[in-house]
Parts: C-alpha cells; structure tokens; sequence
C-alpha cells in the first residue's frame, strides 16, 4: 500500500513535457534495438562477460561492457543530452567521449566482428561542414596503409595527432626506430639511448604494459635530454612495476 | 560492354577490358559469364564511379599487379609516394572526393588507383605539424592534459637532438 502511494506520488510529480521526453526516448531506444540487434535478441541479448581492466570512467565501462555484448552501437548512436546540444569539441567532456569512441573503434576492429564502418555514425565526431567522407570513413587497413608510406619523422608526428593516428603509426615507428614491443617483449625490454624518446611514445599507447624488467645500453655520448626523458619515463611507469 | 548501376541509380556501360582493372568486377564476370544484366555497385556514387571509370580508361592495358607479387616488390612500391603525373593530376579534387575515389577503389579492389590515394594522403600529411594535420583532416584532439604532458616532454628531447 505504501509502495503504491510512493508510485503514485512519484507519477504525479513528472511534468508532462518531461513525461513525453522520456516516453519518446523510451520508444526510441526499442526502435534501435530493433534495428541493431537481431531479432530475437532485442529483450535479453546474450551476454559475453569480458573483463576489461582500469576503466577510466563509468561511461567507458558502459560502452565496454557494451561492446562485449554485441550492444555498443545502441550506446555509441544514441547521443547523450551532452552531446546533442554541445558543440564546442574543445570541452573536456566532448574530447572524453571521442577518445572513448577512438578507443572502442580500435577494439572492434581487432576484434574484427562487428562493421568496422558503423563506427563513424556516432556523434562523437566533428564532419566538415556538408562533408559526408572525411579521414575516418577510411577503414583502419587503409590508414595503416597510408602510416606505411611516411618516414619515421612523420610517423612520429601522427602519433600526436589523435588517438587512434597513435595506435595505427605506432606500430610502424616502433619498426622504423628498432623498437621491439612484442608480449614477449614485455619481461625483458632492451633498449638503447637513442630509442629513450621512444619509451616516451610507447607510453601513451593503448596497448602499453610496464615490463618487467628494462635491459638499457648507455652510449657514451648520452645526452642530458636523452637522460631526462628515460628519467621521465621511469617516473610516469607506476611504482614497483619494473 | 558491362552495365554498371551505381548507388544513386545511374547507369554506366563501360567496355569490358576497362573494367576489368577492378579485380571485382572480373571475378564477377568470369563467375557470370556474359550477361546484359546490370552489375549493381551499392557503395559507388555516380561521381565516384565516373572519376573510377576515367583512371581505368587511362591505364587500360597495362598489366594488373598480381595477388602473389613478390613481397620484396610490394615494399619497394609502398616505400615510395612518387606519383605519375597524370595521376597526380587526376586525383587533385576535394579531400570528400579524393576518400570517396580511395573507398570506391578498396571496394572494387583497383590496387593501383588504392596505391595513388594513398600517396596523394601520405603526400598531405609529410612534413606538417600534428595541429596542421588536425586543421588539414577536421580531426579532434582527443588526448588528456597528462598525455598532452607527455607529448610536449617527447617533443623537448627531439629539439635538443
């Protein structure tokens, strides 16, 4: 009886325009299900539980768990109210969500069974103006393809544009500059002082893991900068890790 | 003559031995055989496909890259961005246009049209800064303040070098 009254209570406080808002939203939402998820999967889809470690906030782990469930595009197309009525793509908020977006693309495409295309329908992407293909039309080969024809000065430089130019001309720096970052790689990373700035870039990469143990060979003319930034990569790895 | 009808319902006849650089398009034949019939070309636009059609008439005759090439020639190529010049003028459009020309040619598997695309994007983004690419492509910076950080850091060791 006291929950009823509650409801009730509830119900009689929603205002009528926000009542059709969450109607319209409502309907929505089923409408896409409808058309993302196959039929019969649109009530209950089957859940693959995968672990995903360190997410960075609660929104990545929706679009993540999301993700593992076959469910990202509902997430990843339905703009929040942020979106839609926020254009300055400078906002930390916005530059969260498109990194995010970057991210989860780079994940289905390594996991290559989802469209790689249908990213580019989410929002979190600024189009030029009555430009429909821009840069990201292009599927992640074809990028890959473009990072192989640049030498290693202009592959470094993408790898400061944005984060998924990172993940795809990363891995041809890291060849161009000797760099090897295999798994097995990993327990044991050998590198030498002209590779130091190299650390440096492989630390903001997506799929960094501190090493177990870091094998350096010093040349002798090391320069102090050269110094600083090994110095700088040891203090940015978390503590106790090497 | 082959009918093409492309994604805005235009309809194109091209002659056989041009089309047949789309290493698609000849599977597609050699599967078919002859045939009046149309061959829909969902992801191509009329002006794509008119702009396709153009490299394909220039280069016809000239020997396809086979898919076994052997894999030191393939590097030696990718290495490389020279484009001929009247390639080079040919793919000189709009940044829509020239990844619209680049999609097109991945769908119709043409590898030298693919090739030039390529090129024509290395060839924008060489020698330019990250801020010049992101004004060049629309592409947001979409790194955090620490990553940010860490750049600039990267960037104060390749000055001193």
């Amino acid at each position: 009886m006291f929950i009823g009254a509650y409801a009730y209570f509830l119900s009689f406080d929603i205002s009528p325009s926000a009542r059709f808002q969450e109607d319209t939203a409502t309907r929505d939402s089923k409408a896409l299900a409808s058309l993302v998820l196959p039929p019969g999967r649109n009530e209950h889809p089957v859940k693959r539980k995968i672990e995903f470690s360190d997410p960075e906030t609660p929104r990545k782990q929706q679009i993540l768990e999301s993700f593992s469930t076959d469910g990202v595009r509902l997430v990843v197309a339905t703009p929040t109210k942020t979106i839609r009525h926020n254009t300055d793509l400078t906002s930390p908020t916005v530059k969260c969500l498109y990194r995010e977006a970057s991210d989860i693309f780079l994940k289905r495409k390594a996991d290559a069974q989802l469209d790689p295309f249908t990213i580019k329908c989410a929002k979190f992407c600024e189009l030029p103006p009555n430009a429909r293909t821009f840069i990201w039309s292009l599927p992640v080969e074809i990028l890959s393809s473009i990072a192989s024809l640049l030498g290693v000065r202009d592959l470094h430089t993408l790898t400061q544009v944005s984060s998924l130019l990172r993940e795809v001309s990363g891995p041809p720096f890291f060849a161009n500059r000797n760099f090897s970052t295999s798994p097995q790689d990993t327990c044991y990373l050998r590198v030498d002082s002209p590779n130091f700035d190299v650390l440096m870039t492989w630390r903001r990469m997506y799929n960094f893991r501190s090493p177990c143990m870091l094998l350096c060979w010093i040349e002798a003319d090391v320069q102090p900068a050269q110094l600083s930034t090994f110095l700088h990569f040891l203090q940015s790895v978390p503590r106790k890790s090497i | 003559m082959v009918h093409l009808v492309t994604s805005d319902n235009v309809e194109f006849v091209v002659d056989k031995e041009v089309v047949e650089r789309s290493v698609l398009i000849k599977n597609m034949l050699e599967d078919v055989g002859e045939t009046d019939q149309s061959i829909p070309l969902a992801n191509v636009s009329s002006a794509v496909l008119r702009k396709v059609i153009e490299y394909c008439e220039h280069h016809r005759g000239e020997p396809l890259p086979s898919a076994d090439a052997d894999q030191n020639q393939d590097e030696t190529r990718k290495r490389t961005t020279d484009i001929s010049e009247w390639d080079q003028k040919f793919i000189t459009v709009d940044q829509e246009m020239l990844f619209e020309i680049i999609l097109a040619a991945n769908y119709l598997d043409i590898k030298s049209l693919l090739d030039v695309g390529c090129k024509t994007v290395a060839n924008m983004i060489k020698g330019k800064t990250p801020d010049e690419i992101r004004r060049l492509f629309n592409i947001v910076n979409d790194f955090t303040p620490e990553e940010e950080a860490q750049i600039k850091k990267e960037n104060e060791w390749a000055e001193d070098r």
